[in-house]
């Protein structure tokens, strides 16, 4: 190797080196401004929640924290359970059954996050064009079972891990 | 000067330079006349520039979890130092970055009444 070429292999090999450098420089600098935004351990602690339903009327719902998320509760109604599970598979724009979201023989309590899969905000209740919950962010509907009919939300609202601990109580987490 | 200009090499390249001509503009600053007689006093109004971008992008940051209310402030700061994650680096950038800011704001006035005085009385 000649001279001439060995000087121009070690500067390609001081800018690879003072690239890589600067890139991990640039990325601890961003991290945390992003990570501060991502839940912190005191929200992760808080893993489950028991949730008291007894109180709960027919037909009404309630909010509740869940790791900093609203949990909708929603006792429904035999009408409104009849018209969610009445719903044409191909008229939803993500398909799932409405027994796929309830705990089997519970079917009168919804439980979801209250979040729209669209950008994040929480919906109204009691709004929209079908029964159920609407976004007033972007104009997302979804139904009695949380599921996404019209507007931009790409996904139903999530169904979190939950169980009954009994007839009065439930364990979201 | 010419030289040293920056001609894109990529066809990518030549589309980005054409809207946005940041690598030119880079080009041009390197090789950007400067009078003889500056030294490194003059590198504080980049430093300056570069406090103040650090405390706008931390104070946004902080300010995303800081409660302004007189019951809540104090318990909103001790969540950020304790429990937001890098809460205590952002509020640390933010707190120093302030007195570094007033330190390189001191050394560029002054920098600017010596320095740029006596030039002037020379010429």
């Amino acid at each position: 190797m000649s001279k001439q070429e060995d000087k121009k292999n070690r500067r390609h090999f001081l800018f690879t080196a003072s690239y890589t450098v600067g890139a991990v420089g640039i990325g601890a600098t961003i991290w945390p401004l992003i990570h501060q935004m991502n839940p912190d351990e005191s929200v992760k602690a808080l893993a489950t929640t028991e949730v008291d339903i007894s109180q709960v009327e027919l037909g009404k719902s309630i909010t509740v924290l869940w790791r900093g998320k609203p949990i909708f509760i929603k006792r429904r109604t035999p009408g409104e359970i009849q018209e969610a599970v009445s719903v044409a598979l191909k008229d939803l724009p993500d398909p799932q059954k409405d027994e796929e979201r309830v705990k089997e023989g519970k079917n009168e309590w919804l439980v979801m996050v209250g979040v729209c899969t669209h950008l994040g905000c929480v919906p109204l209740k009691d709004k929209g064009d079908f029964n159920g919950w609407f976004c007033p962010c972007h104009g997302s509907h979804y139904d009695i079972s949380g599921r996404v009919r019209k507007g931009p939300a790409p996904k139903n609202m999530e169904i979190p891990k939950y169980e009954f601990v009994d007839n009065n109580t439930i364990k979201i987490g | 000067m010419s030289e040293h200009e920056y001609v894109p090499k990529s066809k990518a390249g030549k589309w980005f330079n054409d809207r946005l001509p940041l690598l030119s503009l880079g080009a041009h600053l390197a090789d950007y006349p400067t009078p003889k007689n500056l030294n490194y006093w003059w590198t504080f109004g980049g430093i300056l520039t570069f406090c103040l971008i650090t405390q706008i992008v931390t104070g946004i940051v902080l300010a995303m979890h800081y409660v302004a209310h007189a019951d809540l402030a104090f318990e909103s700061v001790e969540k950020i130092m304790r429990d937001v994650n890098y809460g205590w680096l952002i509020r640390y950038i933010h707190s120093n970055g302030a007195s570094m800011f007033f330190l390189a704001v001191y050394i560029h006035i002054f920098r600017s009444y010596f320095l740029v005085r006596s030039n002037l009385r020379e010429n």
